[in-house]
Order: C-alpha cells, then sequence, then structure tokens
C-alpha cells in the first residue's frame, strides 16, 4: 500500500509538531518528521520527491533563512534514500536508523555552516538530537510496518 | 556682732546677685565647675586613650559608608526615575498592544521561532516587539494576513540592542541557539557583572525602550582583544511561551 508512506510521513510530522509544544528546547524534540521521511521513502520509494518535497514544505513553515537550502536538504535526503534503497534493505530498522542518523547529522551541520554557528555545546546538543532521533526509529517503524500491512 | 551682722547681709545680697543676675550666676558656676571639668577630662583621656586607634578605624569605615549610601540614594533615585520612565513607556505602548497566542513553535532547533495566530488582519506590524509578562520575547519577521512568525531572542539571527540597566553600558544582544544569548561590543572596562539586567536601549528602532531582555549569568573579558562578553539568561521563558503581546513599532 504505497500511499502508506505518505500517511506514515504526515503522521511522524504532526507528532513531531505536537512534541516541538510540549518540550521547551527544539534541541531535545526528536526529528520525527525526518523519521517518517526515511520510513515513508523505504515504503513508497518511487515517490521519493513527492514525499521530499512534502516534508520540506512541512519544515520550511518555520523557517526564518535558509529555506530554499532547508528544502533542497530534504530532497537530497529522499534521493538518498531512494539510491540506498537500491542497494540494501531500506525496511531493515538497523539500515533506517544508520540512515536517519546520517541524515539527522548531514541537516544540522549543514544549518551550522549555512548560519556559521560552531560552539562545543551545540555539538554536544547535534549528537544527543541525533541520538535521541535513533532512538525513535524501533517504535516508529513498528507502527508504520503495522500501517502499512 | 555687728559685724556678723554686716558679714550676713553682705553674703545674702552676694547670694541674691549670683542668683538672680544671669550672667554672674554663669560665671561663678563656671568657676566653681572648673575643678570637676578638669577631673573629668583627665578620666575620659584615660579611658578614651587605648580606644583612639579603633576609633579612627570606626571613623574611616563610617564616612566610607556615608560615601556609599550617598552614591546608592543617587543611583537608586536614578532607577526610580527609570522605572517610571519604563513603566509610562510600557503603558503607553500596551494600551496598543495585541494579544496573541502561540499556535506552534518550530521544529528546527537552529531556527527559534514561534507562530502566533495574529497577522496584519489584526493589526500587527513586521519588526514589531512581542513581549510576555517577563520580558521581550522577539520581534515579528514575517507577516501573513492571519498569523505571524516571531524570532525569538534565543535565534542565532536576533539582534537586539541592549544597555545594562545598572551602569548604562550599551551592546548588542544576541542568541547562541542554545537557549541563551550574548551580550557583545563592550569593551574590557566595561562595568558588567553577573546578576546585571539587560533593558533593550531603543536606540531609534522599532522596539521600546526599557524592555527587560535578561539578566547576566557570566562575564569573559579578553585581554588579547579588548573586548567583553556576557552570557545572558534571557527574561522570558521562550519554552514555555502561551499568551503573549504585540507591541507597535515605536515611534
Amino acid at each position: 500500500m504505497p500511499a502508506a508512506g505518505l500517511v506514515v510521513l504526515l503522521g511522524c510530522a504532526a507528532a513531531h509538531l505536537a512534541l516541538a509544544m510540549v518540550i521547551p528546547s527544539p534541541w531535545w524534540v526528536p526529528d520525527l518528521t525526518l523519521v517518517g521521511l526515511v520510513l515513508a521513502v523505504g515504503i513508497w520509494p518511487a515517490r521519493w520527491w513527492l514525499l521530499s518535497a512534502a516534508a520540506g514544505l512541512l519544515t520550511m513553515v518555520w523557517a526564518v533563512r535558509s529555506i530554499g537550502q532547508i528544502f533542497a536538504g530534504y530532497l537530497l535526503i529522499g534521493w538518498a534514500v531512494r539510491l540506498a534503497g537500491r542497494q540494501w534493505d531500506a525496511t531493515d530498522p538497523r539500515i533506517e536508523s544508520g540512515l536517519v542518523g546520517s541524515a539527522s547529522l548531514v541537516l544540522t551541520m549543514g544549518a551550522f555552516w549555512l548560519d556559521d554557528l560552531w560552539s562545543p555545546i551545540l555539538l554536544v546538543f547535534t549528537g544527543l538530537r541525533t541520538a535521541l532521533t535513533c532512538a525513535t526509529v524501533p517504535l516508529v517503524h513498528h507502527l508504520a510496518r503495522g500501517r502499512s500491512r | 556682732m555687728r559685724a556678723f551682722r554686716i558679714s550676713l547681709i553682705s553674703a545674702l545680697l552676694l547670694g541674691a546677685v549670683c542668683v538672680f543676675q544671669e550672667p554672674v550666676r554663669r560665671s561663678t558656676l563656671a568657676v566653681l565647675r572648673f575643678p570637676f571639668a578638669l577631673v573629668k577630662a583627665a578620666v575620659s583621656l584615660v579611658v578614651v586613650l587605648p580606644r583612639l586607634p579603633s576609633l579612627a578605624a570606626d571613623h574611616d569605615r563610617l564616612r566610607a559608608e556615608l560615601v556609599q549610601s550617598r552614591a546608592d540614594a543617587v543611583r537608586l533615585r536614578e532607577d526610580l526615575r527609570h522605572v517610571q520612565q519604563s513603566h509610562a513607556l510600557l503603558d503607553t505602548s500596551l494600551a496598543n498592544g495585541i494579544v496573541a497566542s502561540v499556535l506552534s513553535r518550530s521544529t528546527i532547533p537552529t531556527q527559534h521561532t514561534v507562530l502566533l495566530d495574529r497577522g496584519r488582519r489584526h493589526g500587527v506590524t513586521l519588526n514589531g516587539a512581542v513581549i510576555d509578562a517577563d520580558g521581550l520575547v522577539g520581534r515579528v519577521t514575517e507577516l501573513h494576513p492571519a498569523t505571524c512568525l516571531v524570532t525569538l531572542v534565543t535565534d542565532p539571527d536576533s539582534r537586539i540592542a541592549g544597555l545594562v540597566e545598572r551602569s548604562r553600558e550599551s551592546g548588542l544582544l544576541v542568541g547562541r541557539g542554545d537557549g541563551q544569548c550574548e551580550f557583545i561590543y563592550l569593551d574590557i572596562q566595561a562595568d558588567i557583572d553577573v546578576e546585571d539586567r539587560i533593558l533593550t536601549a531603543g536606540f531609534g528602532g522599532p522596539l521600546p525602550k526599557g524592555l527587560r531582555l535578561g539578566t547576566v549569568t557570566r562575564v569573559e573579558r579578553d585581554e588579547a582583544s579588548g573586548t567583553t562578553r556576557a552570557v545572558v539568561r534571557p527574561a522570558a521563558h521562550v519554552g514555555r511561551l502561551e499568551e503573549m503581546v504585540c507591541l507597535p513599532p515605536a515611534s
């Protein structure tokens, strides 16, 4: 059921938004939109561009700068997941976790580079947020597989 | 017997003069009290002499306290004047303020923004200040008909002219992206210390003067560059925002 990919992405984005409202700092909110994108592309790889664009547009709502770069970043991640899916089983939770972790690091480091933000505390925050995001993958994977069956 | 009478009458006359003539009485008493005064002075000298060094120290301390108290009084008068001025400014601004609620918060950790449920249609203006009960929250950076996006003071792109409430040192408050801010562009001898409060300077910009920005938590002086920077904890609890007031730009 390919459309389930879109449902997974939108569900993850909604959960991401809800968590951002209750957790005081965005650094402690796992990037569920990214998790949703990686899992959704694994479920519906043919429409990676649609899913990437949807994730990019959802994230752009909050952006006040580097808007184009954020959108392009999500497109590149969708494309990279699509490519990885050709080499490995992109629906394996370990592969998914690796992809999510790499994508989260690339996105955050890209933002640091664009905003010229380099400080030890932010690097620590990045590491913790990436770990937190990766830790949610098994749970989301379980829910998504249940939904896509 | 006659001599006795004369002596008695003379004594009574002298007594009457002493009692009823004030200048004479005062002179007489002064003469009579002189020996007692001498004895008392000698006793005082014996008592006070050993305490003389500590008295001198006490004197110096009291003089220093007096100077400090006078300086405090001047500062308090200045603070009072400033608070009255700020209240007057804020009352004027708040009268035209628009109360807004947070619709949602940024999911991008490097961009600290919130979306409010009031926009151009409600009278919100671009670059206007957004405050809550504790101080400045941020500025309106994107304006839509029914919503607006506010860049918080903790965002790395946030730049606000501020001054130290106590010493009136001015600088620039910039966001760090980790929930704290930095107060920069201070020289090495800048009069700024931990627990100092930072206010908006209102140097002709859209922000009114006197809004609370935050409290200094750490001061770092760099001898090499001759500058001082302070880490500032924002006054507004940016992680717990609900209701806010959008102010019109200061005139």
